[in-house]
């Protein structure tokens, strides 16, 4: 279990993370979303003690950080991948890694085996791709076969095997009763990959809800509706008070509304639909209208989440 | 160099699980930062390259300085000759060897400033002082007897150069031993120092710029003082001060050996307070 409370962190003038309290849980794997330069990595950092809080605090299994003796026994965290030195062969981090919290020798081959880099063991780290690198971070972060697991946007830079790999990995992991946090500035990522989401933005916290309550919750539900007599529907449904927007094809788009208010209003009035759609948005969407106030470096008025690659 | 990695192969070798890691007390926490440094060390082909190039280099210029000699010996001005100094001849290279054990202690901790494994390093961890004494081990270790091993055939190779001439020294002769292992804890200490800089600076061009104004500013900048200043800074600036444990001929307004050594060990040691201090206050 993760938690931080109250935790803020200024660089200067800079403030990068804002009173941010949540709680990570054991045993589901809990995305950690926000834009670039929304506070993930700095929230992380101050996690593993390697940056310290402004104000506030954070604890790892009930304890501080900076006070663990073995701490890759208990937390295993991958920040970024291509922080290695690239003259060492992979199986050498692995063993400096693994003596400095005495663990087993034997335990270093297997965690190659377990991310697939057995055959690549004794190549230099830095003639390795991205992915590989990746796939070297978690092998790091499994060495102590740690109860908590923080993984800072790791499927940067992996193939769609390596994504699909990751996926599997982070899940069976919270599976086996660990807990699992993971960052990304992909919505549809953690749309596939997590159970729990915390929403950041600007340092601050906007959402911490599962992923299916923060699409219930969003603004953008909505009720696509089609009938022949739109023009009737759409007046009385703004006489009702609804939000109403009239798509490209001929459809009515009901903001906040049910299907089944919209299906009542057109029976009371004897209108014939011809479509009645609960219209769920994505996660992409929620996560859109959630950061849209909130995105640091926004270069529009609507500021649009890049969709891959960014880091 | 093969007694440094004995030592440390044993540490990184020794029992893994006794008690849980967790609970271990501070003399194995020690320990296991200590072989882990080691463990970094020798992955690595450019420390190897570097102290490669340390014996090479010394040995290589005691060699060149002490065959010169005594190719030109039937040839030297009596004066010339009465001014041999066969201990210099065999050591005036670490004048050069300093600068690799100087940077390899810079690059011991900037490399990892520089790629940001210092993030992993503190991660694994936590106790930052812990990482750096056991940086300073190793590092130490390694320069200490890799440098008197490589003065000791420098010393050798020079005397045989120099026995046609009949002013050979031996180790037995007074300060010989004395400069030849001093000159390995020089070497130790400049590490220790570059070490020490590198953890303040973070950055190698930085810390490398750093340490070599340290060592050869203070006696240019001796140059534009009048009088008590300019013997005071020429006698107390760190290399002139620490270099002085490699020599065996008296010189004017110089300290003895082993005060000199202590100055430059005084150096080292502020340089190292600021070093610990910081390093556990910083942001990683």
């Amino acid at each position: 279990m993760i938690t931080v409370q109250g935790l803020s962190k200024r660089y200067g003038a800079t403030v990068a993370v804002d009173d941010l309290s949540f709680t990570v849980e054991p045993g589901r794997v809990t995305g950690f979303l926000g834009p670039n330069g929304a506070g993930k990595t700095t929230t992380m950092s101050v996690i593993l003690g390697l940056d310290a809080p402004t104000a506030g605090r954070t604890t790892v299994n009930g304890r501080d950080y900076r006070q663990l003796r073995a701490p890759l026994h208990e937390v295993g965290a991958l920040l970024d991948a291509r922080a290695v030195h690239g003259g060492r062969r992979a199986c050498d981090h692995l063993s400096w890694l693994a003596r400095s919290n005495d663990i087993a020798r034997r335990r270093v081959d297997e965690v190659l085996e377990l991310t697939g880099l057995g055959d690549v063991a004794g190549r230099r780290i830095g003639k390795f791709s991205l992915g590989m690198s990746q796939r070297l971070g978690i092998a790091a972060a499994l060495l102590g076969d740690p109860d908590v697991l923080m993984f800072d946007e790791p499927v940067n830079g992996l193939d769609p095997e390596g994504i699909r790999w990751i996926r599997t990995l982070l899940r069976s992991l919270a599976a086996e009763g660990r807990t699992v946090f993971v960052s990304s500035h992909l919505m549809s990522e953690m749309a596939l990959t997590a159970q729990h989401l915390v929403v950041i933005g600007r340092g601050r916290l906007i959402a911490d809800a599962s992923v299916t309550d923060l699409i219930e919750r969003s603004e953008q539900r909505a009720v696509r509706v089609r009938s022949p007599q739109l023009d009737v529907l759409h007046r009385l449904l703004e006489d009702g008070g609804r939000a109403v927007e009239t798509t490209g094809d001929g459809a009515l788009d009901v903001r906040d509304a049910d299907a089944a208010d919209v299906g009542e209003l057109a029976a009371a009035h004897g209108l014939v639909l011809h479509e009645l759609v609960a219209r769920r948005p994505s996660l992409e969407e929620a996560f859109m209208e959630l950061t849209d106030a909130s995105v640091e470096f926004a270069g529009a008025p609507h500021a649009s989440v890049p969709e891959e690659g960014a880091a | 160099m093969s007694v440094a990695t004995e030592v440390l192969d044993a540490a990184v070798q020794g029992p893994v699980t006794a008690a849980g890691p967790v609970d271990a007390g501070g003399a194995r926490r020690f320990r296991r930062v200590v072989a882990s440094e080691w463990i970094k060390f020798r992955s690595l082909r450019s420390s190897r390259l570097a102290l490669l190039a340390v014996v090479i280099g010394v040995v290589g210029i005691a060699a060149l300085a002490a065959g010169t000699t005594a190719a030109r010996w039937s040839t030297m001005a009596p004066k010339d000759r009465a001014d041999l100094d066969p201990t210099g001849l065999s050591l005036n290279g670490w004048f050069l060897g300093q600068l690799v054990v100087g940077v390899l202690g810079v690059l011991t901790v900037t490399s990892e400033y520089g790629s940001r494994m210092i993030r992993t390093t503190f991660a694994a961890v936590p106790q930052r002082r812990l990482v750096l004494a056991a940086k300073a081990v190793v590092v130490g270790v390694i320069v200490l007897v890799v440098g008197m091993a490589t003065s000791l055939i420098a010393f050798g190779v020079a005397q045989a150069f120099l026995a046609s001439t009949g002013h050979a020294v031996s180790l037995s002769d007074p300060g010989e031993l004395r400069a030849v292992l001093g000159a390995g804890l020089y070497a130790a200490t400049i590490a220790m120092l570059g070490l020490g800089v590198g953890t303040i600076v973070r950055s190698t061009a930085g810390s490398v710029s750093a340490l070599f104004g340290l060592l050869f500013v203070p006696p240019i900048l001796a140059e534009l003082f009048p009088g008590g200043w300019h013997r005071a800074i020429q006698r107390y600036s760190p290399m002139n001060a620490g270099s002085r444990v490699l020599m065996t001929q008296s010189q004017a307004n110089a300290l003895g050996p082993w005060a000199g050594l202590a100055v430059l060990m005084a150096y080292t040691a502020v340089i190292g307070i600021i070093a610990f201090w910081l390093v556990a206050r910083r942001d990683a």
